[in-house]
């Protein structure tokens, strides 16, 4: 046995890489592109790459490759990231933006079967390192240098897969510059193999973004994040995509329907998930983004019925968080599109949320709750009338600035402002009534200041041009008193949300 | 059962069953398998003492029941003798148990065994019949059985060996006994009510009796059995109760002669009259016990249903109208849709119960101070009023009247020839003839069309007392609370549960009501619609008020009175429209129903004549404004009524010009006041219709759509047609609750372009990163690494060193005598 043992760590030679072996190395491939040096130097890294996890070396049984200190460990890793990409594209005589129809070609390159097995591991070994490092900096310096040979990855299928599946991973659960460089790497790859990686990506990124949203987390600005990374990944197929969220918004009506018509616990439960509103979220700022550019009206169409029918389905003042969230959304695609959404039956229920005014005072955030539903007791505080009637003014506010200089301002705003006339009336807390009351003052102006400008206007509702031409000179110098407090009171809600 | 055989073996021959001759016994497939599948547990047969068994069987017995009664002669004698210390085994009879009436039972254990050859009913009838006296029919049944018996005595005896094995658990036995005659008592009177059940239906003259004792069993202890006897009763009599009513014979016509059938019809009304009053007074007594208030309902309903011309009616009517308004859910609607049917099926009960109902109902009302459940009022609903009853049978009549006087002049005319005597028969048969009709008039109850007449009119004013009643309560109550609003608190059913079904019916029977009574009718609803939130301004919420819904129903019914009487009434509908107009700015749409609101927009301003031009201006307006702010199915509902009104009204259509030179028809007001609330004075003539701008870009296209039409509409040209659709249409078709949300218009065109080719600020998205950094991480990470690596070795060495000194001990240890050899 013993002698056995022996002889088998004899046979294997042992290869130290050294500083000064390394550096000769390195000279020789960085100047004369030898194939020879780039062989052993690829060892190396792959080496390195799997140092600590593979101590035998079993893919070559009769070499073992070890690294003599941390200083060639460090340059070996960095050159070959650094240099790997432009030395196989100067070997084959590729340019820097040659796209994978150009690789798939290489096969006929003579040179293409000597070099096929050194890229396929050296992107197998970056893999593993972005896999296996522990430290963040290394997988997004890792993750960048790969991300410049992804067109290599048209040759390696299988390895591209892992590559989706891996960065789909970091992209979810990663932080910042990770999750980013990560998003950045499905971009590229949806983007250069579109045709055949583009559903893989969407699909597998839409898993996990819906995966533990109900979860909330720790930090709050991952799921934005990755909303609006999806929404991107999304906007550069416009034609595959529009199907994917026709389907997934037919897929939501769907749903609602059943919870409208059947009203059954397990279908509204379903509505009021986090599954659901961030699926709605992830499609209104599609949408929102994409408006411009391309024809949705139908998916906008179906989108705002669906956030309507949300809206109704929920009443009452538990569910004041959602009814936020969705007038938000009405809002959003309205301003984007420039289309008129009406919104101002729905805010100003929020105006009739029976609170009792002496219930005790109770020191919460509200914005802290990640449940849709509001516990009862909450309802009784001051603060949440008080945050009843901010929301309402913001939202009221963020519609009059689409509409405030809109030949029809003056009767958008009539019955708002008549209600939130008759609430000052009937409220009781001073503080309130001084917001409501400036909020109602600045509206007023707004009215008679368009309507003094209509006065003088001499076309009727029908011509069309005109009114579209009406006061859009002083909607671009936004010098009005109103529009500078409509943004005021926009900026503020969005200030307190960044603070929180 | 393999079990059970395999015991058998160390249990000495039991006593056989009785006999049967060899030759009856059929093997059935199934027991040939068996035996040959387990031939192993038939062993025992092979060594069956024969001897003894044929010494047992050589007496033969003529019938199964002497059998059956010697063999418990014996086995008393037996238990006499020896005592209880053990019980005899008996294959045929084992272990009597004594019920909860005290009755014997036999042959419990073939619960068990017929589990085992799934033949239940016949022994379950069995059962009944070794304690009840058997009649006639089951005797002869019992003959046929008995041959099936003995076959299957066979396969019971090795369940019955187990019991005996048992003894020594004479506890638990117990215990199990006990049990198994629980649940056998229980099967056994379902059994029985089923049997006697059939036996009524299929024989009701005869077994008339079984009534009696059907009902004695629904008065167990056991609720279940109850129920089952309640219910099947319930349809017994449902099916035996005769199609007229049962008039018990005066004494003296019990005195008069009559023949034998006569007698067996009177013995069978009466009993079945009797057993009926013992059933009704039962399910009154049960029905106020909350455990049998459901299934005692269901009775009362169903009979109601069912049998409304027959006897007790009366009584069962008052007891189903007590529970209309019962909270609980399945009663309420039970007897609610009972009444209905009463009500829609007069035909049944010649439209007595219908004036009854009514009254009962009515009483209730009052009773309660108009706090019931709304169903109790709907129920008028189902009512029909017919306007013609009398004048179709009085034509009936006068055409009859005039056939028969032709027939007669006829008839006159032959009479001369025919002699005396064919006279004299021919009197008496007609005689006969009238009594026969009166008799059948007197037991069909078929009122004629004056009585009929006035029952409408009785079931009318019934129903109009409660709608006025409940009217006049709603406004006391919301002129109490003004002053003391704490006073009184809502009952279980809201503030005014009556309210929306009485506007309902109101708005129904508009026809039949007095023209009396229309002015006073139309001074309630004015102050009920105008009972406001608003004008009370008070700060305590105030639940006793009326909702937005409610007062636009009571205006909806306002111009339904005055238009189903051909406003032939002067009444001032103005304070309505006023109404209307500030009631559209309170609608909510969660809580308000769109449909009410929409039909009031139908009724009150659509199918409007004679309209004032400045207050349709006003409500132009005013509905546009109100598209706005709210959902599509109100904005749709709101855009049809203004296209309509513009239709109609071509001055109106100046709202749609810009008038340079200002109103010129824009009469007293100069100025458009949008928060006036009299559309009188709101001034819209001199407003222009620019929401229509706004609506335009509205993101539903249906209404986008509609905007742009309505904007188009010219001023000069006169538009004859009008739209089809109504408000309610519009407001159906396009609430959320209908929507398909499938996308309208399905032409898209993407442009497919790729969008920015990010290759511009793909060089931003690129960290920095700091090398120096990075290679000192790198470098670290190498250590760290390296230092396990080292560590893993050394730990791998120190094991291998470890193996080896394992190694060459147990070397040692294996091979001494090598070694010392060596």
């Amino acid at each position: 046995m013993q002698l056995v043992d022996e002889a088998e760590s004899d046979i294997m030679k042992r290869k130290v890489l050294s500083g000064s072996v390394l550096s000769s190395c390195c000279d020789l491939v960085d100047e004369e592109h030898s194939v020879q040096a780039l062989i052993s130097l690829l060892n190396w890294y792959r080496a390195a790459c799997h140092y600590g996890q593979e101590p035998s070396g079993i893919t070559t049984p009769d070499i073992y490759y070890d690294i003599e200190d941390s200083e060639t460990f460090a340059k070996v890793i960095v050159f070959v990231l650094q240099k790997a990409d432009h030395i196989f594209r100067n070997i084959l005589g590729l340019s820097a933006s040659s796209n994978k129809e150009k690789i798939l070609k290489l096969k006929n390159n003579p040179k293409w079967d000597s070099l096929k097995p050194l890229i396929k591991s050296f992107l197998r070994s970056t893999m593993h390192l972005v896999n296996h490092a522990a430290d963040l900096e290394i997988i997004v310096f890792a993750l960048t240098q790969l991300r410049v040979s992804i067109v290599f990855f048209a040759a390696f299928p299988d390895s591209l897969k892992k590559l989706i599946k891996l960065s789909v991973d970091l992209w979810v659960t990663g932080e910042g510059v990770l999750s980013q460089q990560a998003f950045l790497i499905l971009k590229d790859i949806s983007m250069v193999f579109n045709s055949e990686c583009f559903d893989t990506c969407f699909i597998n990124m839409y898993k996990a973004f819906l995966h533990d949203c109900d979860i909330p987390k720790a930090d709050s600005d991952q799921l934005p994040f990755l909303r609006d990374s999806l929404v991107e990944l999304c906007s550069q197929d416009m034609q595959k995509s529009y199907t994917k969220a026709s389907v997934s918004i037919a897929q939501l009506a769907k749903l609602l329907k059943m919870a409208l018509t059947t009203k059954n616990k397990e279908a509204v439960e379903k509505i009021q998930s986090g599954h659901y509103t961030n699926c709605v979220d992830l499609w209104v700022n599609f949408i929102a983004a994409n408006i411009q550019d391309c024809d949705l009206q139908p998916l906008l169409y179906t989108i705002v019925q669906v956030i309507n029918g949300v809206a109704t389905l929920f009443i009452g003042p538990r569910y004041l968080l959602l009814r936020v969230k969705c007038i938000q959304w009405l809002n959003h695609i309205s301003r984007t599109s420039g289309i008129f959404v009406p919104i101002a039956s729905l805010v100003l229920d929020m105006l009739e949320y029976k609170t009792t005014n002496e219930g005790e005072k109770q020191e919460k955030k509200l914005e802290a709750v990640s449940a849709v539903k509001l516990p009862k007791n909450w309802l009784k505080s001051q603060n949440f009338q008080e945050q009843c009637i901010f929301s309402v003014i913001e939202l009221l506010a963020v519609h009059f600035a689409q509409w405030s200089f809109h030949i029809s301002f003056p009767e958008l705003a009539t019955i708002p402002v008549m209600r939130l006339k008759k609430f000052n009336e009937r409220s009781t807390m001073e503080g309130l009534k001084r917001v409501v009351k400036r909020f109602i003052e600045q509206v007023e102006l707004n009215i008679e200041f368009v309507q003094m400008k209509r006065d003088e206007a001499a076309f009727s509702p029908n011509d069309q041009q005109s009114t579209e031409t009406f006061l859009q000179l002083e909607k671009r110098n936004k010098t009005a008193p109103y529009t500078q407090y409509y943004q005021s009171i926009i900026d503020k809600a969005l200030g307190t949300k960044e603070k929180k | 059962m393999g079990k059970s055989r395999r015991k058998q073996k160390t249990i000495p021959p039991p006593q056989l069953p009785p006999d049967v001759p060899e030759e009856d016994i059929e093997f059935s497939d199934e027991d040939l398998k068996f035996v040959e599948e387990n031939t192993d547990y038939a062993r025992f047969v092979t060594r069956i003492d024969t001897g003894a068994i044929n010494r047992q069987c050589s007496l033969k017995p003529k019938t199964v029941e002497d059998k059956y009664q010697e063999e418990r002669s014996k086995k008393k004698a037996q238990q006499e003798g020896k005592g209880n210390n053990e019980i005899q085994v008996d294959p045929v009879d084992v272990l009597p148990v004594k019920t909860l009436d005290g009755k014997l039972h036999y042959r419990t254990v073939l619960k068990t065994s017929k589990l085992a050859d799934g033949d239940t009913e016949e022994l379950e009838k069995d059962a009944f019949e070794d304690e009840n006296t058997l009649n006639k029919s089951q005797r002869r049944a019992k003959a046929k059985k008995s041959k099936k018996e003995a076959k299957k005595q066979e396969k019971e005896f090795p369940e019955e060996i187990v019991q005996e094995e048992e003894t020594p658990q004479a506890a638990v036995l117990a215990e199990v006994k006990e049990e198994l005659s629980a649940e056998e008592t229980f099967e056994n009177k379902k059994n029985k009510l089923a049997e006697l059940g059939m036996q009524l239906l299929s024989d009701p003259e005869a077994n008339i009796k079984s009534l009696k004792e059907m009902l004695e069993i629904s008065k167990d202890e056991n609720t279940k059995i109850v129920k089952l006897g309640l219910l099947s009763v319930l349809a017994v009599f449902k099916d035996i109760i005769p199609g007229y009513r049962i008039r018990l014979p005066t004494e003296k016509e019990l005195e008069m002669k009559v023949s034998k059938e006569v007698k067996k019809t009177r013995f069978y009304e009466s009993t079945l009259l009797k057993a009926y009053k013992a059933y009704l007074q039962k399910l009154v007594v049960l029905e106020k016990q909350s455990v049998y208030n459901q299934v005692a309902t269901r009775c009362l309903c169903t009979l109601l249903d069912a049998v409304p011309h027959f006897n007790y009616r009366d009584n069962l009517l008052i007891s189903v109208v007590r529970n209309i308004s019962s909270p609980d859910e399945v009663v309420r609607r039970l007897c609610c849709s009972t009444i209905r049917s009463l009500f829609s099926n007069e035909g049944k009960h010649g439209g007595e119960l219908t004036v009854q109902a009514v009254r009962l109902i009515a009483d209730q009302v009052k009773s309660q101070n108009c706090q019931l459940h709304p169903n109790s009022i709907e129920v008028f609903m189902s009512i029909r009023f017919d306007e013609d009853i009398g004048k179709r049978d009085r034509e009936d009549e006068n055409k009859k009247y005039r056939k028969n006087n032709k027939r007669n002049k006829q008839e006159e005319q032959n009479q001369v020839q025919e002699n005396e005597r064919k006279k004299s028969k021919r009197e008496m048969m007609s005689k006969i003839r009238d009594e026969v009709a009166a008799d059948y008039k007197g037991v069909t109850y078929e009122p004629d069309a004056m009585e009929r007449r006035k029952m409408q009119i009785e079931t009318l004013s019934a129903v109009f007392e409660t709608y006025f009643r409940i009217l006049r309560n709603t406004m006391y109550s919301i002129g109490e609370s003004t002053e003391a609003d704490t006073a009184t608190n809502p009952g279980a059913f809201g503030s005014h549960p009556l309210l929306a079904p009485c506007l309902d019916g109101l708005a129904k029977f508009t026809q039949q009501l007095d023209l009396d009574y229309i002015g006073d009718l139309m001074n309630y609803l004015k102050k009920l619609a105008s009972s406001s939130s608003v004008s009370n301004n008070s700060k305590q919420k105030n639940s006793k008020l009326l909702t937005v819904s409610e007062r636009l129903r009571c205006c909806l019914v306002a111009f339904k009175v005055m238009r189903s009487n051909l406003n032939a009434l002067n009444v001032d509908l103005q304070d309505f429209f006023v109404q209307l107009y500030n009631l559209l700015l309170e609608y909510r749409p969660g809580r308000d129903s769109g449909e009410v609101l929409a039909e009031s927009l139908k009724i009150m301003l659509c199918d409007d004549r004679h309209q004032d031009m400045q207050k349709t201006a006003a409500f132009v307006k005013r509905l546009a404004t109100f598209a706005l702010c709210f959902g599509c199915a109100e904005s749709m509902s709101a855009l049809v009524t203004v296209k309509n009104l513009l239709q109609r009204n071509v001055k109106c259509r100046n709202l749609l010009e810009n008038d340079a030179g200002g109103g010129s028809v824009s009469g007293s007001i100069a100025k458009y006041q949008p928060y006036a609330t009299d559309p009188n004075l709101s001034g819209a003539l001199a407003t222009v219709l620019w929401e229509l701008n706004l609506l335009t870009k509205h993101y539903h296209p249906a209404i986008s759509t509609m905007a742009s039409t309505i904007s188009g509409m010219n001023t000069s040209q006169n538009q004859t047609f009008l739209s089809a659709v109504t408000p309610q249409q519009a407001f159906a078709d396009y609430s959320l609750a209908k929507e398909s949300f499938e996308p309208k218009n399905e032409s898209r065109k993407l442009n497919n372009k790729l969008k920015r080719e990010s290759c511009g600020d793909e060089t931003k998205n690129v960290p920095e990163v700091d090398m120096v950094v990075l290679n000192k991480k790198l470098r670290e990470s190498f250590t760290i690494l390296r230092d396990i690596e080292e560590d893993e070795r050394v730990r791998m060495e120190k094991k291998k060193l470890l193996k080896k000194q394992i190694n060459v001990v147990k070397k040692k240890l294996k091979n001494p005598k090598y070694k010392k050899k060596n």
